[in-house]
């Protein structure tokens, strides 16, 4: 396939192509006005698009939504259930875009993460160094002579912070 | 930086908040910490500085702009805010956010909305959500401010405020110490007027730390610093996803300009595409709430922060009382991540938003001449060396629009950040700065992983200095 | 005793173990605190730094010494060694759990594969060979302690023993008899003793262990809360009675086709929670932690540092 025809015409971004392409080196200021300043599709656009087809969504029911607000940790009885509902569903609409976007080759999600890909395995020498410095790291120990562990909380009892439940009895 | 000027900053502070709202927290005792050796030969002596609140401290509060840890003393300062002390910096306050950093307006805070002093008969947004630390520096309260970028938080209010807003690649600066929203993202950003001033904090700050676990190692850094080359003219991509066809009037005449100067300067344009850019916005949106959800479980009330007086159940959901102290902005984003994170739907949208921004790397691997030391890529011979665009492309809008009763969607907002958000995904070093003096549009220019010296040296090639 | 104890053979049972053990490095799992949980239980929330209390801006640093530790103890059950290892968060509110999540390794974990064999001679089993199979080895954090105080009608929280090391080992469900799981559970606990990874203790709770278990292939039940090598045998002989009792009464189908965990009480055990009730724990990979790369050469090495092994002594493979 041919990208390189293309680049400059109207359409290219509506397929999605995996092969990033530098064009041409741009000869004149008239050409590179040309270029931005055309009618194209944009991100902006693409985006909006595939909003505007937000009346085949779904909204999230109900109980979904209950069962969203106690994993969050938030409160279910008193909450604007309706306002969530309608702001969950715009927001999955707009991240939706990905499932519907085929992904033809192997990809291994965890290049994801901005760190060395490859060869950061450490050696049996940086092991044991890194042990053995662990061990003596009391400069970074992250504690403080005058700390008080329990001196930030709004309740304290002994030295335990405190739970105004039987949290025991609860656990599910 | 004299103590003179110094002192003249600190005391336009109280008029400038009032009319910004640009800090949670104001140290009264800044003017005292003055110093008024001439011989001292620190680095930052006598700079003052605004910290963004999600940034800890140990001698001021940091609330990260919510309800939840309204009055928070940190017993450690974070890196960074250790670093700035040790060169001599004035730390004036904190600075103003939308709550945790999410949102990018700067209108979503328990303290309300900060201001843009860009214009003073309005009340326009200053973007955000490092909204307070921009309009420090664009109202010369402070001569820098330290904000925070997972998805353009220090790059759009710097072009909301017409400053300089410069996110180095990720694992430059030490996050230990800044409230992690979406660790995988988070960078400590700089924010000032005078180019040289960005340069010498991000100097000071440009360094590795043992207790960050994905801080850039030294050798990394040894290796990237042999690696740089310093020329006067560049190759930049101007990436085709990021321009469209309706650019306001304002905009076009300054841009043409703009593009005209890089041409005369010398620079090779080209254009560009990375096909995978188009899909940042819902892949950022994907990962930072599942991340965000995460990270901000730990806020129960139990150990710190503000407690709920009426017990720690709701209906059978420890904590809830207390965590209902969040913002809605803030609770929207936890039940989206929890959504993305649910058993049922892991697979196809975290995962495969993962899946996507490995793409995106990689496709910025084949454009860019300099090598990723992350991912192996040996650059590209004939490749670019810094991708172009504009950080915003239209003018911030009042306050009132922001109104969460009148924002139609949530998702109208998360728009602000399409042009920002692929940077942040890479990791790439990028700056914004005014496309003119005073104009509220700000040029974007990104360089490959680790190339954070090409980006400022060609900064400085094409910013008039915004400093009067 | 146990001797008296004959499964009959109408009614086959299946066992399988989860048994958690507190590694004994210096430190803890992701922090540079002491790792004592035990001597300074009088003092609550003494060994707890920033990061052990989910301090806003703290960090995670993982501690190799536990790597280390956990590495024995996967070589000496002839465990594969997961060279690219990771760590990931399980979602779930507790107050005894400060970050909102506990960081284990679900996705991609330490070591999988392996045996323990009991030996008729050594183990004072009936069968002359039985091999109890290791499914796999992950290492997490240990929680805090909660307490319940009724006069006050609070729990206390403390965290001292919050951020431990642990490793968490699964068996296969290969076990058939109460002497099996005894064999077992002494060898194991002399094992991490041996190595030095572990005091081994079940009473301090160093070492907790859940059971596994199903009769004639019905739904599995998990019996939590044992704190001792009696309480899990006589909860093991509890549910055994009690689930062939139910299928003698012809209500298998009703009581039996769903898992369930329960808990002993001392005297019987009584139901917990269905399993499919369990809260959703929405596993993520750590976005910060780096991923556990070990080269080759780290196993060899500490292979060769090994002791040899209690039964290669007592059997006289290798000269005292």
């Amino acid at each position: 396939m041919s990208h390189k025809c293309v680049l400059l015409g109207r359409n290219i971004f509506r397929s999605y192509s995996s092969k990033p392409l530098i064009g041409p080196r741009f000869t004149s200021l008239n050409e590179i006005k040309a270029y931005i300043f055309k009618d194209s599709l944009s991100a902006n656009d693409y985006l909006t698009n595939s909003e505007s087809q937000r009346d085949q969504l779904q909204i999230p029911s109900k109980q979904a939504v209950v069962k969203l607000c106690r994993l969050s940790g938030l409160p279910s009885e008193d909450a604007d259930i309706e306002r969530i509902q309608r702001n969950l569903s715009k927001q999955i609409s707009f991240i939706d875009i990905l499932h519907n976007t085929q992904l033809n080759e192997e990809v291994d999600e965890n290049y994801a993460r901005l760190v060395p890909r490859h060869n950061s395995a450490l050696s049996y020498e940086e092991f044991m160094r890194r042990i053995a410095e662990n061990k003596e790291m009391q400069r970074v120990a992250e504690q403080e002579e005058s700390w008080d562990s329990t001196s930030a909380a709004a309740l304290e009892k002994d030295h335990y912070f405190v739970i105004r439940e039987d949290i025991l009895e609860n656990k599910n | 930086m004299t103590s003179k000027m110094a002192l003249r900053r600190i005391q336009s502070i109280p008029e400038l908040q009032k009319k910004y709202n640009i800090f949670t927290y104001i140290d009264q005792s800044a003017a005292d910490k003055i110093i008024h050796d001439k011989n001292a030969d620190l680095q930052l002596a006598n700079l003052t500085a605004g910290i963004k609140d999600n940034i800890v401290t140990k001698d001021m509060p940091t609330t990260c702009a919510s309800k939840i840890l309204l009055d928070y003393m940190s017993p450690f300062d974070a890196t960074c805010v250790k670093l700035l002390r040790d060169a001599g910096a004035l730390l004036v306050g904190k600075t103003n956010l939308d709550e945790f950093g999410m949102g990018s307006t700067g209108t979503h805070s328990f303290f309300g909305p900060v201001k843009n002093p860009l214009f003073d008969n309005q009340d326009i947004v200053a973007g955000g959500s490092s909204s307070g630390s921009a309009a420090a520096v664009a109202a010369d309260a402070t001569d820098f401010a330290l904000g925070t970028d997972t998805g353009g938080s220090v790059r759009l209010p710097a072009a909301y405020t017409s400053i300089l807003g410069f996110k180095p690649s990720y694992g430059r600066i030490s996050r230990y110490g800044v409230i992690a929203y979406a660790q995988s993202l988070d960078t400590v950003g700089i924010m000032a007027k005078d180019l040289s001033v960005l340069k010498k904090v991000f100097h000071v700050l440009d360094k590795y730390d043992e207790k960050d676990p994905t801080s850039l190692t030294n050798d990394l850094r040894t290796e990237l610093s042999a690696l740089n080359i310093q020329k006067s003219t560049y190759r930049i991509g101007i990436p085709k996803e990021f321009f469209q066809g309706s650019l306001s009037k304002e905009v076009v005449k300054p841009l043409s300009n703009f593009l005209d100067k890089l041409l005369r300067q010398g620079h090779e344009l080209y254009p560009v595409s990375a096909p995978s850019m188009k899909f940042s916005l819902p892949i950022y949106f994907t990962l930072s709430p599942a991340e965000a959800t995460s990270n901000l479980a730990r806020f129960d009330g139990i150990r710190y922060g503000t407690r709920s007086e009426e017990g720690d159940y709701e209906n059978g959901t420890l904590f809830a009382p207390t965590r209902s102290f969040f913002g809605n902005v803030v609770q929207d984003r936890l039940i989206l991540g929890n959504y993305t994170l649910c058993s049922e739907t892991f697979k196809d949208s975290y995962i495969k938003a993962q899946k996507l921004r490995v793409k995106l790397i990689d496709e910025f691997d084949k454009i860019f001449k300099f090598p990723n030391l992350l991912t192996g890529s040996k650059g590209h011979q004939n490749g670019l060396d810094l991708i172009l665009s504009l950080t915003n492309d239209a003018w911030p809008k009042p306050i009132d629009f922001f109104n969460e009763t009148r924002t139609p969607s949530p998702t109208n907002e998360y728009k602000n950040d399409v042009f920002v958000t692929p940077m942040s995904l890479a990791g790439l070093p990028a700056i914004s700065f005014p496309l003119e003096r005073g104009l509220p549009i700000g040029v974007q220019l990104a360089g490959q992983y680790g190339d954070d010296s090409t980006v400022l040296d060609a900064c400085s090639l094409l910013v008039n200095n915004v400093q009067s | 005793p146990i001797s008296q104890f004959k499964p009959l053979p109408q009614f086959k049972l299946k066992c399988g173990l989860e048994i958690h053990t507190q590694l004994n490095t210096k430190n803890k799992l992701f922090s540079r605190s002491v790792n004592d949980p035990f001597r300074s239980a009088d003092t609550p929330n003494l060994h707890t730094t920033f990061f052990d209390l989910a301090l806003p801006g703290t960090q995670p640093l993982l501690n190799y010494e536990a790597i280390l530790y956990a590495a024995k103890l996967a070589l000496s059950l002839e465990s594969n060694v997961n060279l690219n290892s990771q760590f990931d968060r399980k979602h779930y509110f507790y107050g005894d759990q400060p970050l909102g999540y506990q960081i284990t390794q679900h996705f991609s974990p330490f070591a999988s594969g392996g045996q323990l064999s009991l030996l008729q001679d050594i183990d004072d089993i009936d069968e002359k060979v039985k091999d109890i199979r290791i499914t796999q080895l992950q290492i997490e954090q240990d929680t805090g302690k909660s307490l319940y105080r009724k006069c006050d009608l609070v729990t206390l929280i403390d965290l001292n023993r919050s951020n431990v090391p642990l490793v968490e080992l699964v068996t296969e469900p290969d076990f058939e008899n109460l002497k099996q799981i005894k064999a077992f559970l002494k060898k194991y606990q002399n094992l991490v003793r041996h190595l030095g990874v572990s005091t081994g203790d079940l009473e301090s709770g160093a070492m907790r262990v859940d059971v596994n278990l199903s009769i004639n292939d019905h739904a599995r039940v998990e019996l939590k809360n044992l704190p001792n090598t009696s309480s899990i045998m006589n909860a093991i002989k509890y549910e055994y009675q009690r689930q062939i009792t139910i299928m003698r009464n012809g209500k298998a189908e009703e009581m039996l086709s769903k898992a369930e965990t329960r808990g002993w009480t001392g005297s019987s055990t009584v139901k917990l929670r269905n399993k499919e009730t369990t809260i959703d724990y929405r596993y993520m990979p750590d976005p910060e932690l780096p991923r556990v790369a070990l080269s080759p050469d780290v196993i060899t090495n500490i292979q060769k540092t090994m002791p040899p092994l209690p039964d290669e002594v007592l059997q006289g493979f290798v000269s005292a």
